[in-house]
């Protein structure tokens, strides 16, 4: 007997039927269940917002008054025909998988992943389930990162010889998640500077006892000598770039991998907060899952190559 | 190996780097990299095609996950590279020890993947005959170093980086290509919206009015260049506002003074 699927795609993104709710949905929604607070899955206009206690600071921060609740990790709680709870997912503070079980099926939708553990979040968690709804951003055999002290390392090495020949060194990275998890593994290393906006985020999470350096916000005042200032890459096109003085320019990101991507920076590092190729795998294979749908990036190439391994994997966009 | 990819990481390596390296190396590395940097290549050990063709057979890699690889990475060297799961050994080789490996496919494949990705593009470069580095003009005497001032002409709003032109006979002539780190970058962007005459890609062609000075460490003859030379260590220093295009001295000025 074949039952009717747990999660189906809809326009505003992935629906529940049963419980008749979203997961982290992009049009309005009366009921959102949101995985973390990067804007791509948390938007506004929802009706309602479920989502970890350690998102929802951020969440309430970036969207302003909405009608929002927190769930502790783990917790269960019954959503009309079908039982939901949130899981470690390792991305960023808060971020979550979410379970949805019914009658002894159990689905999860995996939100964004890292399988590696850092200095920040809270780590991964491996679920068994029936079906796995996984992010596919870096799910090509190219993508293989190294130990994150490995990469703090050469940050660190790129920051210190900037900072002996007197030149600030300006690391641009997203507002939430990155931009903490540098000053995480970095801490102690230096005076360390935020874009106002990195700060705001960096408070938040600082208030809710996630273990961050101290950071000074630069408004139009120069950083001190040797800094390391953290800020978004649309900061650096706005007229707060004025004040930096000498800087050198950095990027973290996955995508640096590939030398395309690099082009144009002048120190690359290849640092990101999905799981890699490997990763994505030894995900997959933890879930025992033997369906599989893929979503975000090289979803169709993953989809392909877990059919190859036996398994039964859809691409969903 | 590791420190080989480093020095040619930006193209070609100038004087200073390669006598660096030189030290840092040894005798051993040191010459062979000379050969390698003057145009003396090894013998091309496999075609990019092939190479990527073992290293996809040695990792397992379905030929449907190759062809997505491409349209993400569509340089058969770098992909070869990354397709490796990064070195578990602390050693590594030495480029001379790199280069002997370049033998066969197993040989080259047990050296490869003791090496970092980056390390193993340029290997893959130099076994599959694409290798194209070469040590910028030996100079016989110091550079000098100096100023000139140059006419924007195209700006890729991403860098910024921004390409600067010389007049010269009746036209403009592409001088150099520099990233753009002013504190007036986020004005000079606003006027370059608002003046583009053409777009390539990434680029917008701008209206040729606005004057920068660049700060330059030497000058270097090369031939495929149109200006016919290369700035070395070139820099923007200021956008000279109050200059008029027409008032910027002619490539052949800079010349007179420099070479
Ligand atoms: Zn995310």
């Amino acid at each position: 007997m074949t039952r009717a699927p747990l999660v189906i795609q809809t326009p505003q993104g992935l629906f529940c039927p049963d419980g008749d709710f979203h997961i982290d949905p992009m049009g309005r929604v009366p009921r959102a269940l949101i995985t973390h607070g990067h804007s791509d899955h948390a938007a506004r206009g929802m009706g309602t917002y479920l989502c970890t206690h350690q998102a929802l600071p951020v969440i309430r921060h970036r969207l302003g008054k909405i009608a929002a609740e927190g769930i502790a990790y783990g917790e269960a709680r019954q959503i009309g025909g079908v039982t939901v709870s949130f899981h470690p997912a390792g991305h960023v503070p808060g971020s979550a998988q979410i379970r949805i079980e019914r009658g002894g099926e159990v689905w999860v939708a995996s939100g964004d992943y890292k399988t590696a553990p850092d200095a920040l979040c809270e780590p991964f968690e491996a679920l068994r389930c029936h079906t796995f709804l996984t992010e596919t951003t870096f799910g090509l055999p190219i993508f293989h990162w190294q130990r994150e002290a490995e990469v703090m390392g050469q940050i660190a090495a790129w920051w210190q010889a900037n900072a002996a020949r007197g030149v600030a060194s300006v690391l641009l990275a997203y507002s939430f998640g990155k931009a903490q998890r540098l000053m995480a593994g970095l801490a102690g290393l230096g005076p360390i500077c935020t874009h106002p906006v990195v700060e705001g985020v960096t408070e938040v999470l600082r208030r809710q006892g996630y273990r961050l350096p101290p950071t000074m916000p630069l408004g139009n005042t120069p950083p001190p000598q040797g800094a390391l200032v953290i800020a978004t890459p649309n900061a650096m096109a706005s007229d707060w770039a004025l004040a930096l003085g000498p800087h050198q320019v950095g990027a973290a990101s996955g995508w640096m991998a590939l030398a395309a991507r690099r082009k144009g920076t002048s120190a690359a590092f290849v640092l990101s907060d999905h799981a890699d190729w490997p990763g994505l795998n030894a995900a997959v294979t933890a879930t025992g899952a033997e369906q599989v749908y893929t979503l975000h990036g090289s979803t169709g190439p993953f989809a392909q190559w877990l059919r190859a391994q036996g398994l039964s994997a859809q691409a969903l966009s | 190996m590791i420190r080989f990819a480093r020095l040619v990481a930006q193209g070609a390596p100038q004087p200073q780097a390669f006598a660096a390296y030189q030290a840092e190396v040894g005798p051993e590395d040191g010459a062979t990299a000379l050969r390698l940097l003057s145009g003396q290549r090894p013998k091309r050990l496999a075609p990019p095609a092939t190479l990527l063709d073992w290293v996809a057979k040695a990792t397992n890699t379905p030929a449907f996950l190759i062809e997505a690889c491409l349209k993400t990475c569509p340089d058969k060297a770098e992909l070869a590279a990354l397709l490796l799961p990064p070195p578990t050994t602390a050693t590594a080789p030495t480029l001379t020890e790199a280069l002997a490996s370049l033998t066969s496919a197993p040989a080259y494949l047990a050296l490869s993947r003791t090496l970092p990705p980056k390390a193993r593009t340029i290997l893959n470069r130099l076994a599959t005959g694409t290798f194209r580095t070469k040590l910028a003009l030996p100079q016989t005497g110091p550079q000098t170093p100096g100023r000139c001032l140059a006419i924007l002409t195209l700006i890729d709003p991403s860098g910024p980086e921004a390409t600067f032109a010389l007049p010269h006979d009746n036209t403009l002539v592409p001088l150099t290509r520099l990233r753009v780190t002013l504190p007036q970058t986020p004005a000079l962007l606003a006027w370059a919206r608002a003046h583009v005459t053409d777009r390539f890609g990434p680029l917008r062609q701008v209206a040729p009015t606005q004057v920068f000075e660049l700060a330059f460490d030497g000058i270097t003859p090369n031939a495929r260049r149109k200006s016919g030379i290369d700035l070395v260590g070139g820099r923007v220093i200021a956008w000279a506002k109050v200059v008029q295009a027409c008032d910027v001295p002619p490539l052949s000025a800079l010349l007179a003074q420099h070479t």
